[in-house]
């Protein structure tokens, strides 16, 4: 890495204080957004990110290792969200293609994509969108044999799961394996959004009875909520991997989009 | 003593239309659920005033209960 070349070819942006280089310029010199940051350069594309997550925020994104558990709803717009917001690397889970059903409010289902793996898809999007993201899709439904392998080198789990009996044992095998994590779900106008520290029970406590009817299967699933539910837990990733905060972590926080009430719970 | 209750998602059809329940003195959540006509299986999340509580929870005079059914759309 060649700090001078760097700094020649970044441009101040006097009205955000920054010294900020183009896309262009950094794949001209063959440097990473991180070689960027380290020489207290700003890439272009995150100069409006910049006021609120700063060089070393940014830096501690582009080095950050997330594992998300579903490319559906929740999974289409949180991963957008996050690859954008600068999440070095992505590793997406999901054993299901795209549905006709689907396209009420999952981002990525659209007539041209149906029968194609959600993870597939997904990663064709996030290396148009976010160049910098590295994406790892498995097309393979999370189970106990491969749970160690998709787990290892992440330092967040992202549960967008769809369904109540799939989500305690990965909110078990992610504290199993010592790994925070953010989940959301959604019912109809409902959604719902907290966190888990290993060891500090959370919003999992939804969940414990596996066998219980899903509000989602008599109220569906709705795009403002969906897209609500999904940036909501992005907010929280980004937080959480630009600051160490869990700011949600023991908490749930409910809204009704049908009363407009937003409330913050605590479950511990 | 009189307690004020909100029902989400499902369980919204079971919410007091006046958004309150009357109860007798010393009433436990599993006594309001009663008067609410609500199976304890269906309500898998209760909070009093803002924090979780289990079922057994002993009430008092203006409390605020939440109730919540499983939610896991995605």
């Amino acid at each position: 890495m060649d700090a001078g070349s760097i700094r020649d070819r970044a441009v101040p942006d006097a009205r955000r204080g920054v010294l900020a280089i183009p896309l262009a310029d950094l794949e001209a010199l063959g440097v990473t957004p991180l070689d960027a940051l380290a020489c207290g350069v700003v890439p272009a594309l995150w100069v409006r990110s910049a006021h609120s997550l700063n060089a070393e925020a940014l830096a501690r994104l582009a080095r950050a290792r997330v594992l998300v558990v579903g490319a559906g709803g929740l999974g289409g717009y949180l991963l957008e969200l996050v690859a954008r917001a600068g999440v070095g690397f992505l590793r997406i889970v999901d054993g299901d293609a795209f549905e006709e059903t689907n396209m009420n409010r999952q981002l990525l289902a659209e007539p041209a994509t149906l029968g194609r793996w959600k993870v597939e898809v997904a990663a064709e999007r996030l290396v148009r969108v976010a160049p910098f993201c590295q994406v790892d899709p498995r097309a393979v439904a999370l189970d106990a044999a491969n749970a160690p392998s998709l787990f290892a080198g992440m330092d967040l789990v992202v549960d967008c799961l769809g369904g109540v009996d799939v989500r305690r044992p990965l909110h078990e095998t992610a504290a199993a394996a010592g790994l925070p994590i953010v989940a959301a779900a959604v019912a109809g106008w409902t959604a719902v959004v907290g966190s888990e520290r290993p060891g500090m029970p959370g919003i999992s406590l939804l969940w414990q009875d596996e066998k219980a009817g899903d509000a989602e299967e008599h109220l569906g699933s709705l795009a403002p909520t969906v897209a609500l539910a999904a940036s909501l837990q992005a907010a929280e990733v980004v937080r959480f991997l630009a600051t160490g905060e869990l700011s949600l972590a023991g908490k749930l926080l409910h809204a009704d989009l049908s009363s407009w009430e937003f409330s913050l719970y605590h479950l511990t | 003593m009189r307690v004020q209750v909100k029902c989400f998602a499902t369980l919204s059809r079971y919410a007091p239309a006046s958004g309150a329940v009357d109860l007798a003195e010393g009433a436990s959540v599993a006594d309001l659920l009663a008067a609410l006509g609500l199976a304890q299986d269906e309500v898998k999340l209760i909070f009093r005033n803002n924090r979780h509580c289990a079922v057994d929870a002993s009430l008092a005079d203006g409390d605020e209960v939440r109730l919540f059914p499983a939610v896991g759309g995605g």
